[in-house]
């Protein structure tokens, strides 16, 4: 361990330097302050005696200079004084000093003291060294947590299903890096579009990575597993998009919540045929869809299930709803409702049937966009909880 | 009555006599040059250098147990005013009769113990 000793009298500074390099200690000695804040800036010293009056810069200012220096390893600092009025010591440690020694000291009581000054060097040695490697291990997750964010977004529609039957928005604010929400909206088949709105239970990476595996599950590239579209039985050659009850009862096959350690999910999986604008769907656990018509009529239609993963082999009711030019459909996670304000109160779902009424002249993306700045603004300051996620469709011909 | 407390001194050095020679070899060269410093900032009135070679031999001979001295070396430290030199100066050959008679005791103890 390097120790500099600062001591303007010469007796003093030989006898320290004899007894610190007999106990092992590697000593650097300065005659004055001035030259002893020198030394200290450009060695690495872990332990620093020094003796309070002195020509150039006193002990008090010296240790005031090493504290205000800023570098990664902590120096203990011993200051040698006759002075042993409260007032003094009361100065010397607010200047920062961690211990005194009275002239003329005391050999053992010096090997002592060093000792305890040792053992708090040693303490600060690890803690640094831990400090060091959780810095690691958070710029590592966080560079991770950011490469899966961006995988996540990916998931995302990336370009919208065109049909001059219907038209699509959707907004996605995750409230974490990671997000448990996951949306999508896709064609099928030349005449049938599937949608879906999923929401994991829970916040952070389980819920993410759960997350991911239902996007891959439900990604129209994943068809050839054979769950959103299935060979025909007459004609094998021929694939048939599959109902949505056998889409969301196959999930909760899949996805037991004893298997994924109690995390489970909710989900709107819906098809609407283009030729006939009937959407079909099954909502497991999900808050209700919003259907406004385009005379500007509001309903809230319940969900038809439970959440999956909850009850094993759980029949789902699939629900159709014939859809007329003009209508809007809004699929919504549970965090658009229940975004709070300041006050911890709800956002809730009469302001969200509001916003969407308010905005149903507009541009379906404008509405959609509209709705999540309103919820923006309603929560203020206060960080959501919970990821947004909204998927709205109207009917156009 | 010895000035330096022979005792405590070879106990603090762990007994060590050649640690006991360097540092006497340092003192006799030091107390020389800050007993001529000592006398020209009394001439010269010069109150706070007074104190600060003062306070040095007070510290130097601390290291050597010898409380007389540092008592009146203390009392150097401490004088204040505008007319220093004057209270001074008996003060001032009184350490260092106590100096002269530190160091011999010193020889003594080094000589009496081998070295």
């Amino acid at each position: 361990m390097n120790v500099l000793v600062a001591e303007d009298e010469r007796v003093t500074r030989h006898l320290l330097e004899q007894y610190l390099d007999s106990w092992g200690l590697k000593v650097t000695a300065a005659s004055d302050g001035g030259q002893a804040w020198e030394f200290y800036q450009s060695g690495d010293f872990e332990l620093v005696i020094s003796d309070w009056n002195m020509p150039e810069m006193n002990g008090l200012q010296l240790v005031k200079k090493i504290r205000e220096h800023v570098r990664g390893q902590y120096a203990y600092v011993i200051l040698l004084t006759a002075r042993s009025e409260k007032a003094d010591l009361v100065n010397g440690l607010c200047a920062g000093a961690d211990d005194f020694l009275s002239k003329p000291f005391d050999r053992n009581e010096l090997r002592a003291r060093l000792r305890a000054g040792q053992r708090i060097i040693s303490l600060q040695r690890t803690l640094n060294e831990r400090n060091r490697s959780l810095q690691q291990a958070n710029e590592r997750m966080e560079k991770d947590l950011a490469a899966a964010a961006r995988l996540q977004q990916s998931l995302l529609p990336e370009k919208l299903p065109e049909s001059k039957s219907a038209k699509f928005a959707w907004s996605f604010r995750p409230c974490e890096e990671l997000a448990g929400d996951n949306l999508n909206v896709f064609q099928l088949d030349s005449h049938h579009i599937g949608m879906y709105v999923a929401d994991v239970s829970g916040h952070g990476v389980a819920a993410a990575l759960l997350s991911v595996t239902i996007s891959q599950l439900l990604s129209p590239k994943s068809s050839q597993h054979g769950l959103l579209v299935q060979p025909d039985a007459q004609d094998t050659s021929k694939r048939i998009v599959s109902s949505p009850g056998r889409v969301v009862s196959e999930l909760n096959r899949r996805f037991p919540i004893e298997e994924f350690d109690g995390n489970y999910f909710t989900i709107v999986y819906g098809v609407l045929d283009t030729r006939t604008s009937v959407f079909r769907y099954v909502s497991a656990g999900h808050p209700p869809i919003i259907l406004i018509s385009g005379d500007g009529q509001p309903q809230f239609i319940e969900n038809t299930g439970f959440p999956i993963g909850w009850v094993q082999d759980h029949e789902y009711a699939e629900r159709t709803l014939q859809l007329a030019v003009g209508d809007r459909l809004c699929i919504y996670s549970d965090g658009l409702p229940e975004a709070q304000n300041v006050d911890d109160e709800q956002f809730g779902d009469r302001r969200l049937l509001e916003s969407l009424i308010g905005t149903v002249s507009q541009s379906l993306d404008n509405s959609v966009a509209q709705a999540m700045l309103t919820i923006e603004s309603w929560c203020g300051t206060h960080h959501a909880r919970d990821d947004m996620s909204m998927l709205a469709i109207q009917i156009t011909d | 009555m010895p000035i330096v407390d022979a005792q405590q001194l070879m106990e603090n050095l762990d007994g060590d006599l050649e640690l006991l020679r360097d540092a006497f070899e340092i003192f006799c060269e030091e107390s020389r040059s800050l007993q001529s410093e000592l006398r020209a900032a009394a001439q010269a009135n010069n109150v706070q250098e007074l104190n600060q070679t003062a306070h040095r031999l007070n510290g130097m001979l601390s290291n050597f147990f010898a409380d007389e001295a540092c008592q009146t070396a203390i009392q150097l430290e401490e004088i204040q005013g505008s007319d220093v030199g004057a209270t001074a100066a008996p003060l001032i050959e009184q350490l260092s009769g106590q100096i002269e008679t530190v160091q011999s005791e010193i020889q003594q103890i080094m000589a009496s113990r081998g070295s």
